[in-house]
């Protein structure tokens, strides 16, 4: 075995595939041996010492580049490494790549040290190598106190500081977000949710119940929640009273499309849940009962829609038409209830489709 | 007289954390140049400072400009302890000092502008600084000055880019010797930090000195530039560093501009006095008239009429277009006749001559591709040459005072008639001897002054002497691709030297009168240089007939048709020159040594040795058949362990028979490769402990001029016994030959001349020649084939060992490996994808017992490696491999391997492109013999050259039509790819309907038997996106075409690590490293406003690893020739 075998490029040259190990958590010698399995090098009749050499200067030389990737814009004016430029991207974001499984873990994790030595455990379960989990945990952490307090919108500041494309980019947001607010996602009856569930969810209540569905600006953060809106939401109760007219508007549009037995448990049962998703509104503007909006949803509104055997189909017809029912409503009163009502139930018809599994 | 310098700092970036409690760094920074230092304010708490400075101002002498590096540091502040060095920038401002090109305003230098990395040597690059340096300097035209400012260094081994060579000096050289602060008292008790930085100065200092005391030289001898530059450091231990420097003097002049030159020293190079017998009767042949027909008739299609008596060819020759070319010859050859003597009667001859020439490079100046840029380059040197000529003459007569002094000095510098390009314009060298070497062992005893190099100087001298010496015995009057280099182990040195012999033609494109001119003028100063050379006339006039015969046919060009036509050609390189620069010099009687010889397999006339070993790139008029191909040889031998003079005896024992090993080895593999010459060809000494090993590297390939090679044939020793195995192994050499044949297309004239033969029936007096001639071939082959067949005898298992040596595995399929700065025999160089620089070190202990017979295995497997990494670039051809070889320890051997692979866009297809509007209608295709007319022939006569020409590299884009000529789909006549150069007569067809394209001079398209249709022009120029810098060891840019060049840089860096396992072990140390030095070389060439570094090098990489202490140091030297390169997209 050789005491040095290095090859340096005037290029930097970057394997695809190498990276791609590198990226998740491969050691050198597990690279090798699955490469050879793969048959990696076979048409160059490559032996096995060859794969190793190549392995391990590719690696030193990501383990280089790794300085770099982690404030990717020092990557760019970096002049040690020659990058093609579509090297260069493709490098970042391999390496801000999150897997989802390890994402669903670290969300409402708290982002520190401590956590990060109980890694493993994440590792055993989601059976990703700990180093790539590592890399993930730490690569939310580093983009979490660097977006934090950054005014604008989560998406666009992650996709500058860190050179990654668009749905990465929301990807972090959403996590970002979620850990900003403290939203509970950890409970034991919330674990079925997957981490693309959660994101779409998010990434619903930051575009219609954050600052920046009214206002667009530098000045305004979609971390923040639209306080005004939120107090607001309290004036739904007086819906509450209008509860007859609202059950008949519903069960006329339902009836022709649901099935009688379906129809007959809506009509028992409609008293709870139209309760319960106006107590959820009239509650938001305390942050713990915020906090608790997944939690809350699952227990008012899934858990019996389930147990009564309700199927997606049928969730979306009732959100649909309770919310058409509502804005139909006359309410002498205003528009701003109207308003207020579509602006909830935006965010609380798509959570609700996402999070409703059988 | 003083130079101004001004220095602005303006921020940082990236700085590390110096002060741990609170993440920031207090920087600042010192600038020092020579004694006087500056420092900037201290920017608080910041890793991204900015100072935005005024101008820091040095006033500098021009000889400490040239010698000093600016060094820039950057230092932490610390209120309470000493402050803490960040890192350091040393800028050589010697690239400053050389007039800019695009800066009109006189004695300002360049500006050097931007972001260099911050180096130190125990933590490398830490962040990056902003700097601006520039250089007032004020010129100096002192006689007695010290320093050079002023006169450029190029590393590239040929005539710069856009430049002119109007005279070639000669061999430059210069050794400064230094103590090496290393070895000092005070280096015990200074940090590792402090010590690196003061010895990296030191080198830079020696680079710098050597460089001025060179160019001093340079300046005496009147020379503008010094070209072929190449400097080493001896790192002789406690004795000291020396430093050496060898390079060419010339004058350069700018392409476009017609400057009046300012030096009139005409005088090249010292000439042999040995008498240069040409063999009369075939060089010289009749006088001027009767020759020029039959150097026309080389490059014409048919080789057999070359056969045919001369005089009945003359007469065929003159068809109709070219009469008046022929007139236009014969006057300008009488013209060259009559006035031999009188020097003003040919003046305004030759300034007729410049007015046309100069033209023609003005013309040829649109850039139409880096092709052409070469083509231009090859011409403008005949013609800066021409010119040369008569503004010399007209200098001499009319100051004859200015003539005189000149001829004085050159004498002195004409000691050594050594050149160190390795490429040289078409029509320059006649013949090429051989490659001579020589070497010496020397031991190294404290020098008491350090300062006095006599010793050193001493003992190269010793060894040029040697080298002359062998030249000249060889006939020959110069040695080309001179190097030298040393190899140091402990106390002992050995030194060595090594070019090619070989003829030059001193009267380059001159006319005899003009040389004549020039003899007489130099009467004066040598009696001897006149002699030679008059005697070189009387001895059948070689050079003088050249030339004029090079003349001849440029005048001819421009008398057949189009003006355009004529800078296609080289004007001088006439066809005979193609073969007879294989041709030996020297006569076989007055060599003190046993020459195989036989004739010339192109003109049947000359005698050519059965192998040709030169260290030059392949010159481009020489005529190859099929491709090139990288080969090596290394052999080793065990020493003992020995101190000082004995060691010494024992190196110098045992060199001669390793050099013997070597040369066998090198022989064999060459044959048992199917060819017969080795160009580029680089040898090297290691020496170990307990081991000294050679290793040779070159470049084979198969020279039509050269007698086919024949398979070694094994032969059983005394003591051998087993038969059969001998068979098996005679038949697997068999095998390998043919094999190699097939790979590298070794084997095409005679099949196919003899398919074109039969297939023509029309041709019935060409047939009739041609096979008489294959006859003749045949015979001759027989004739030298028992005497010459190459014999080796086994008698043991050792030698076993060596013949299974000859049959090295080949590159993978994708892969064309060569030395040289082209593949050989290969056209589609131009179809480069992307560039990619490579460096490989490697190291490993060799186990006892196997050092000596796995030896070679390690190249291999290397080769193996390299190819393997480089697997993403194929179809790629890989140029310029050097490899160095150290026995750093006892059993340990380190190889240093550097090359440049270029990814080529397709290399399914050997492709032969047509060249341009010249060789339209010559394409290289299937033989498809048919009717010559004498209109062809009059075509093809008027452009005798670029068959010669007619070269793998470098084309010209300028003609609108694209003659791309497939060879994929052989035919059934041949399954080989026609040789390039003039080797393919017999296999060049040329349809009517396409030469009457030519004469419409339009593009011909449906006629193409294989055509490729019209392929994207910009296939050519990749449309990759050109980032970054480049960095080739190559002396030019693939695909690229360079504009400025921008000085030479010249780097040494230390790095040191007491945390070596901590990052990587010492690989990831020595990667992170080369990784660095290569980005802060990049830096540099950006900020000088280049955006790539041709002839590039890294040598001198010294590692040294204590795995105990977890302690690793690494020295390397590097650097090249910065450049500003355009791409064109294309016109």
């Amino acid at each position: 075995m050789a005491d040095v075998d290095v090859f340096i490029s005037n290029y930097t040259l970057v394997d695809p595939e190498i990276y791609q190990l590198w990226i998740e958590g491969f050691s050198s010698s597990e690279a090798v041996s699955y490469l050879k399995q793969k048959g990696f090098g076979h048409s160059m009749g490559a032996p096995s010492d060859l794969i190793a050499s190549d392995v391990l200067d590719h690696y030193r030389t990501y383990s280089l580049i790794e300085l770099y990737l982690n404030a990717p814009t020092k990557l760019m004016e970096q002049s040690c490494f020659q990058l093609e430029p579509h090297v260069r991207d493709l490098i970042t974001e391999k390496y801000y790549s999150i897997d989802d499984v390890v994402a669903r873990e670290i969300l409402g994790k708290k982002l520190s040290s401590r956590y990060r030595k109980d890694l493993d455990e994440v590792a055993e379960k989601t059976c990703v190598k700990l180093k790539s989990v590592r890399r993930q945990f730490d690569n939310v952490k580093r983009i979490f106190k660097s977006v934090e307090e950054m005014p604008g919108t989560l998406t666009n500041n992650i996709k500058q500081h860190f050179i990654i494309s668009n749905d990465l980019a929301k990807k972090y947001a959403c996590i970002v977000f979620l850990a900003c607010l403290r939203f509970e996602t950890t409970k034991k009856k919330l674990q079925y949710l997957s981490f693309s569930d959660l994101l779409t969810c998010s990434h619903a209540i930051m575009i219609y119940w954050t600052y920046t569905y009214q206002h667009t600006g530098p000045e305004y953060y979609d971390t923040e929640m639209d306080k005004e809106f939120l107090l607001d939401l309290r004036e739904l109760r007086c819906l509450l009273d209008k509860e007859k007219e609202i059950k008949h508007l519903v069960c006329m549009r339902l009836k022709p499309v649901l099935l009688e037995r379906a129809f007959h448990e809506l009509d028992g049962n409609f008293r709870s849940y139209w309760r319960a998703l106006i107590t959820i509104a009239c509650n938001l503007h305390r942050n713990r009962e915020l906090r608790d909006l997944f939690v809350d949803l699952c227990e008012k509104l899934i858990d019996p829609w389930r147990q009564n055997g309700w199927n997606r189909e049928q969730v979306n017809k009732f959100l649909a038409s309770i919310t058409q029912s509502v804005l139909e409503l006359e309410i002498s009163r205003d528009q701003e209830t109207r308003c207020l009502w579509d602006r909830y139930m935006q965010v609380i018809t798509i959570c609700l489709d996402k999070m409703y599994h059988i | 007289m003083p130079g101004k310098v001004g220095v602005k700092i303006k921020a940082a970036r990236n700085l590390p954390v110096m002060d741990k409690s609170s993440e920031t760094t207090d920087a600042f920074v010192e600038i020092k140049l020579a004694s006087v230092t500056h420092k900037t304010d201290v920017f608080r708490k910041s890793l991204n400072p900015t100072w935005n400075t005024d101008w820091f101002r040095f006033e500098v002498d021009d000889a400490e400009l040239q010698d000093e590096p600016l060094q820039i540091r950057l230092m932490d502040y610390d209120t309470y302890s000493a402050n803490d060095a960040i890192g350091k920038v040393n800028i050589s401002l010697n690239p400053l000092c050389l007039e800019s090109s695009s800066q009109a305003v006189h004695g300002k230098g360049t500006v050097l502008s931007g972001w260099i990395p911050v180096f130190d040597t125990m933590h490398g690059i830490r962040g990056e600084i902003n700097v601006i340096v520039k250089v007032d300097l004020f010129s100096d035209v002192n006689k007695f000055r010290q320093s050079s400012c002023g006169i450029p260094f190029f590393h590239s081994q040929c005539v710069p880019f856009g430049y002119r060579a109007q005279v070639i000096h000669g061999f430059v050289e210069e050794l400064v010797v230094n103590d090496d602060p290393e070895y000092q008292w005070i280096d015990k008790i200074r940090t590792p930090r402090a010590s690196n930085e003061a010895r990296q100065v030191v080198f830079l200092k020696l680079s710098g000195q050597v460089q001025r005391k060179m160019g001093l030289k340079a300046i005496n001898m009147g020379a503008n530039a010094v070209i072929g530059y190449t400097q080493c450091f001896d790192l002789e231990g406690d004795v000291g560093v020396v430093a050496r420097g060898v390079g060419t003097a010339v004058t350069l002049i700018k392409d476009t501009s017609s400057s009046q030159p300012n030096s009139a020293d005409v005088a090249l190079i010292e000439e042999s006095s040995t008498d240069l017998q040409q063999q009369p009767g075939l060089v010289g042949g009749p006088s001027g008239p009767s020759s020029i027909p039959t150097t026309v008739e080389g490059s014409s299609p048919s080789l057999k009429r070359f056969a045919s008596p001369v005089g009945s060819n003359r007469l065929k020759l003159t068809p109709s277009p070219s009469k008046s070319g022929i007139s236009a010859t014969t006057n300008a050859d009488s013209a060259s006749t009559s006035t031999t003597s009188t020097a003003t009667t040919m003046v305004p001859t030759t300034v007729g001559e410049i007015c046309r020439r100069s033209s023609d490079s003005d013309l040829s100046v649109t850039p139409k591709g880096i092709a052409f840029s070469f083509n231009r380059k090859r011409n403008s040197i005949c013609v800066a040459s021409e010119r040369l000529v008569a503004a010399t003459a007209m200098m001499r007569l009319t100051q004859p005072t200015v003539g005189a002094k000149p001829g004085t000095d050159s004498l002195d510098m004409l000691e050594y008639p050594f050149l160190t390009m390795t490429k040289y314009p078409t029509g320059f060298i006649l013949h090429l001897g051989a490659t001579v070497a020589a070497r010496s062992v020397k031991l190294l005893e404290r020098v008491p002054n350090p300062d006095e190099p006599e010793v050193r100087d001493s003992w190269w001298t010793e060894l040029r002497m040697e080298i002359r010496s062998h030249a000249r015995s060889l006939g020959c009057n110069v040695v080309l691709g001179y190097a030298e280099t040393t190899t140091i182990s402990d106390d002992v040195c050995v030194l060595s030297a090594t070019g090619t012999a070989a003829v030059i033609n001193m009267v380059f494109n001159r006319s005899v009168s003009q040389t004549d001119i020039f003899t007489m003028s130099k009467a004066t100063a040598s009696a001897a240089m006149s002699n030679s050379l008059e005697e070189r006339e009387a001895n059948g006039s070689s050079t003088g007939e050249a030339s004029g015969t090079g003349k001849d046919t440029g005048s001819l060009g421009t008398g057949t048709s189009s003006t355009g036509k004529r800078y296609g050609l080289p004007p001088l390189n006439g066809p005979r020159n193609a073969c007879a620069i294989c041709h030996i010099p020297y006569n076989l009687s007055s060599v003190p040594f046993n020459v195989k010889m036989k004739k010339c397999a192109v003109c049947r006339k000359g005698r050519v040795p059965d192998v040709l070993l030169a260290t030059l790139e392949v010159p481009e008029f020489m005529q190859v058949t099929g491709r090139g191909c990288f080969m090596q040889a290394q052999v080793v031998r065990a020493k003992r362990d020995l101190r000082a003079e004995l060691n010494a005896k024992e190196i110098s024992d045992g060199l001669p028979f390793l050099e013997y090993e070597l040369h066998r080895v090198l022989i064999n593999k060459l044959k048992a490769k199917g060819m017969n010459a080795i160009f580029g060809l680089r040898t090297q000494v290691a020496i170990g402990e307990r081991m000294i090993a050679l290793i040779a590297t070159g470049t084979a390939l198969f020279l039509s001029a050269l007698p086919v090679p024949q398979v070694p044939k094994i032969v059983a020793g005394n003591s051998w016994t087993d038969k059969q195995k001998l068979n098996e192994l005679q038949k697997k050499l068999q095998e390998t030959f043919e094999r190699n044949q097939e790979i590298y297309q070794l084997k095409s004239l005679d099949p196919d001349a003899g398919a074109a033969a039969s297939a023509a029936p029309s041709t019935d007096k060409q047939s009739d020649t041609d096979d008489s001639d294959e006859e003749e071939m045949n015979e001759i082959d027989l004739n030298c084939g028992n005497k010459e067949l190459c014999v080796l005898e086994v008698d043991d298992i050792e030698d076993l060992e060596i013949i299974s040596l000859l049959m090295e595995p080949y590159p993978p399929e994708g892969f064309h490996v060569v030395n040289t700065q082209q593949v050989p025999g290969m056209l589609e160089m131009d179809t480069v994808k992307n560039l990619q620089m490579f460096t490989q070190v490697w190291r490993a202990r060799l186990e006892v017992g196997q050092s000596v017979n796995g030896f070679p295995k390690h190249f291999q497997r290397l080769l193996q490696t390299i190819y393997f990494k480089l697997r993403t670039m194929i179809p790629c051809a890989i140029c310029d491999l050097r490899f160095r070889l150290d026995l750093p320890e006892t059993d340990q051997i380190q190889l240093l391997v550097t090359g440049m692979a270029m990814g080529l866009s397709d290399a399914s297809k050997v492709k032969y492109r047509g060249r341009g509007r010249v060789m339209q209608q010559q394409q290289q295709q299937q033989p498809q013999p048919q009717q010559q007319n004498g209109f062809h022939e009059s075509q093809s006569q008027s452009q005798p050259e670029l068959n010669g020409k007619r070269m793998l590299q470098e084309e010209d884009y300028i003609f609108p039509l694209d003659e791309d000529q497939m060879v994929d789909t052989p035919t059934p006549t041949s399954t080989a790819i026609p040789p390039f150069g003039m080797s393919s007569f017999k296999m060049r067809k040329t349809s009517p309907s396409r030469l009457s394209n030519l004469v419409s001079g339009l593009p011909s398209t449906g006629v193409k038997p294989l055509s490729v249709g019209a392929v994207p022009r910009n296939r050519y120029f990749p449309l990759r996106d050109r980032y970054g810098v480049d960095l080739t060891p190559l002396s030019f840019i693939p695909g690229g075409r360079i504009d400025k060049y921008l000085g030479n840089l010249n780097f040494f860096f230390i790095r040191e690590s007491t945390s070596i396992r901590e990052n990587g072990g010492i690989s990831g140390f020595v990667h992170g490293f080369i990784t660095e030095l290569l980005a802060v070389v990049r830096a540099h060439i950006a900020s000088l406003g280049g955006n790539a570094m041709v002839s590039f090098y890294i040598t001198e990489l010294m590692l040294f690893d204590n795995q105990h202490k977890n302690q690793g140091q690494c020295l390397i030297s590097l650097g090249g020739d910065a450049v500003y390169v355009s791409y064109h997209a294309d016109d």
